[in-house]
């Protein structure tokens, strides 16, 4: 049988207090009887001995009605048995019984002229027995049951049982109730649960308790946050994945009219020779820029769709940053100032550095519209170096600085948003970092930290 | 001296036009193949200088064509012409015998000077060959005289 948890509580709450109240009432209950019995014993015997010395007393010696009077009144009480005057020879004199017969002979108390008390049976019933000796030889014989006192049992039992059914009855509801009110928290976690499993992940307990249930709430409101995160996380890089695939296909069937265009854009220029005018000239090349414009796009999509291990070679820091300054295409407004003497040279794939590089100056360029001064220094922090680009451009707004490396976002009117994205992926890739500090209006500072060394990677020299 | 001759393998029509058009105006002769068996019908009849092979055909890997026709014209000079760089494609190119690795969108002037370059090699080795075999003849020539 399946029991729920109050009811196992409420079970385990009763069985304790009957198991309690039974101890009690059957401890309470024997010292009563007992108590009762003795004060009932005592009571009879000095009634028996006040009568066994009265009865045969000088006044009364001849008045033998008198005798059967006292004889039969001290006989009247429900409980007395009998009552009986037996002479010294063991003969009974008078008794309550009519026509009893029988010796009775008790040498002890005629011996002792002490009243004796003893247990027997009569008529199949236990009884107690009072023998007092009077002044002539005789003794007085007084049978009682304990009826009265196991009445009063009898009804101190009845109470007892009456309130234990009582109280285990009330004490077994409230417990019922209070265990119930307390799982009511997990009532409502299992609930959650549930959500939680039919795939809904925002719920939230919010069960305000100090105790283990509101530790086990907090505990479960942290992980069903989790959880959602990381299915946010999950449907991210699903969309990105599928974005990924996308790009691949479209990519490579990009470049197909892309190349078309492009022989077609030579061929014509090839046709018309020298001989063009100005205009028609510069309509060439805006179909060229546009062209290696496109396809930079395809190749960022390209890059950003699949993951590239770094084929490591030893770099020259310095150089390779050089090569990536000359190739910025760098206003007459912007100044570029180069902070260092001899970089260590390090494990890296020179590609994967160029195209962070280039990067993130180009990026540091066109924040500056209106001019100003794109530094770049490198600083050897333990086995990292530090390649870092300052520009003195519009800077970034705070609630951007956490979606910069988040593919797909970007602020500029031309790019996918893709640029940052990969650096991310490449530098990481080689097990660096990239950090940004940025203040609107002041400018930003990225800066790109790079193991020198690499373990366990094979490194061409 | 001979115009040289060039296959074009694409499947993309507009390529196969343009290039056309640039290479007959650069002074070549040029033949297309929109699929790997045209390719290789049209390379087993003529001999073709230098043949453009596209990575990706609708009926054959550019491979898998490129190992082909190493083996039916291995003078031939053999050009990939790919969509998307990776190092290991254009290994794996080179490995197969592919002479140069070019990447779309494809710069007319790097393909016209990689052809030009190419088929500089190719001469000179014909060069070589005919000078040989008239070094050749001239040595035999000349025992013949010795002993008359």
């Amino acid at each position: 049988m399946r029991l729920s948890f109050p009811s196992k509580v409420s079970l385990i709450v009763a069985l304790l207090l009957l198991l309690s109240i039974f101890a009690y009432a059957s401890v309470s209950i024997a010292s009563e009887i007992k108590k009762r019995t003795e004060d009932m014993i005592d009571e009879r015997k000095s009634l028996n001995e006040l009568v066994a010395y009265s009865i045969e007393c000088a006044e009364y010696q001849t008045m033998t009605w008198y005798k059967k009077y006292v004889v039969r009144e001290v006989a009247k009480p429900e409980d007395v048995v009998y009552c009986r005057l037996v002479m010294s020879n063991g003969e009974i004199f008078i008794s309550s019984i009519k026509e009893e017969q029988g010796m009775f002979i008790l040498d002890q108390a005629i011996a002792t002229n002490e009243t004796v008390v003893k247990r027997d049976v009569f008529n199949g019933e236990r009884i107690f027995v009072i023998v007092s000796p009077t002044i002539r030889d005789h003794t007085l014989w007084l049978g009682f049951s304990l009826i009265k006192v196991n009445e009063t049992v009898r009804i101190m039992v009845i109470n007892t049982l009456v309130t234990t059914v009582i109280i285990v009855t009330v004490c077994t509801l409230i417990s019922y109730f209070v265990v119930s009110h307390f799982l009511s928290p997990i009532k409502k976690l299992k609930g959650l649960c549930d959500d939680i499993s039919q795939g809904n992940f925002n719920v939230r307990s919010n069960i305000q308790s100090k105790d283990e249930i509101g530790v086990l709430s907090n505990t479960f409101d942290d992980m069903a946050g989790k959880l959602e995160a990381m299915r946010e996380e999950i449907r991210r890089s699903e969309r990105l994945s599928a974005i990924g695939q996308l790009a691949t296909m479209v990519g490579h069937d990009l470049r197909n009219p892309l190349t078309s265009i492009q022989n077609a854009n030579y061929y014509v220029k090839m046709k018309l020779g020298a001989s063009t005018d100005e205009k028609v000239k510069k309509m060439f090349s805006i179909v060229n820029k546009e062209i290696s414009y496109a396809n930079r796009l395809i190749s960022d999509l390209l890059d950003f769709s699949t993951v590239k291990q770094p084929k490591l070679a030893k770099v020259n820091l310095a150089s390779s940053i050089r090569d990536v300054l000359a190739q910025l295409d760098v206003p007459e407004n912007v100044k570029i100032v180069t902070e260092f003497s001899e970089p260590p040279t390090i494990e890296a794939d020179p590609d994967h550095l160029r195209r962070v590089f280039l990067n993130i100056a180009l990026n540091g360029v066109q924040a500056m519209p209106n001019g100003g001064e794109l530094t770049v220094s490198v600083k050897k922090v333990e086995d990292f170096v530090e390649v870092t680009f300052t520009d003195t451009g519009v800077g970034i707004p705070e609630e951007d600085m956490g979606k910069l490396f988040t593919p797909l976002f970007t602020t500029k009117s031309k790019g996918v948003g893709l640029g940052l994205c990969i650096c991310k992926n490449l530098v990481e890739a080689h097990g660096g970092k990239i950090h940004v500090t940025s203040k609107v209006g002041a400018g930003s500072s990225f800066t790109v930290k790079l193991p020198i060394h690499h373990q366990n990677k094979e490194v061409k020299s | 001296m001979e115009k040289a001759r060039i296959l074009i393998v694409d499947d993309d029509e507009g390529i196969l036009e343009t290039l056309s058009n640039i290479l007959q105006e650069t002074d070549y002769e040029t033949d297309t193949a929109k699929s790997a068996t045209e390719a290789i019908e049209k390379s087993e009849t003529i001999f073709y200088n230098v043949a453009l092979l596209d990575i990706k055909l609708p009926d054959m890997e550019g491979t898998k064509l490129l190992t082909k026709m190493k083996e039916t014209r291995p003078k031939m000079i053999r050009i990939m012409i790919t969509g998307y760089a990776s190092l290991q494609n254009a290994i794996e190119a080179l490995n197969l015998g592919a002479d140069a690795y070019i990447m779309k969108p494809l710069d007319p002037e790097e393909l016209l000077r990689v052809i030009a370059e190419k088929l500089k090699i190719q001469r000179e080795a014909e060069t070589m060959n005919q000078e040989k075999v008239v070094e050749w003849i001239e040595t035999r020539a000349r025992k013949l005289e010795n002993t008359r």
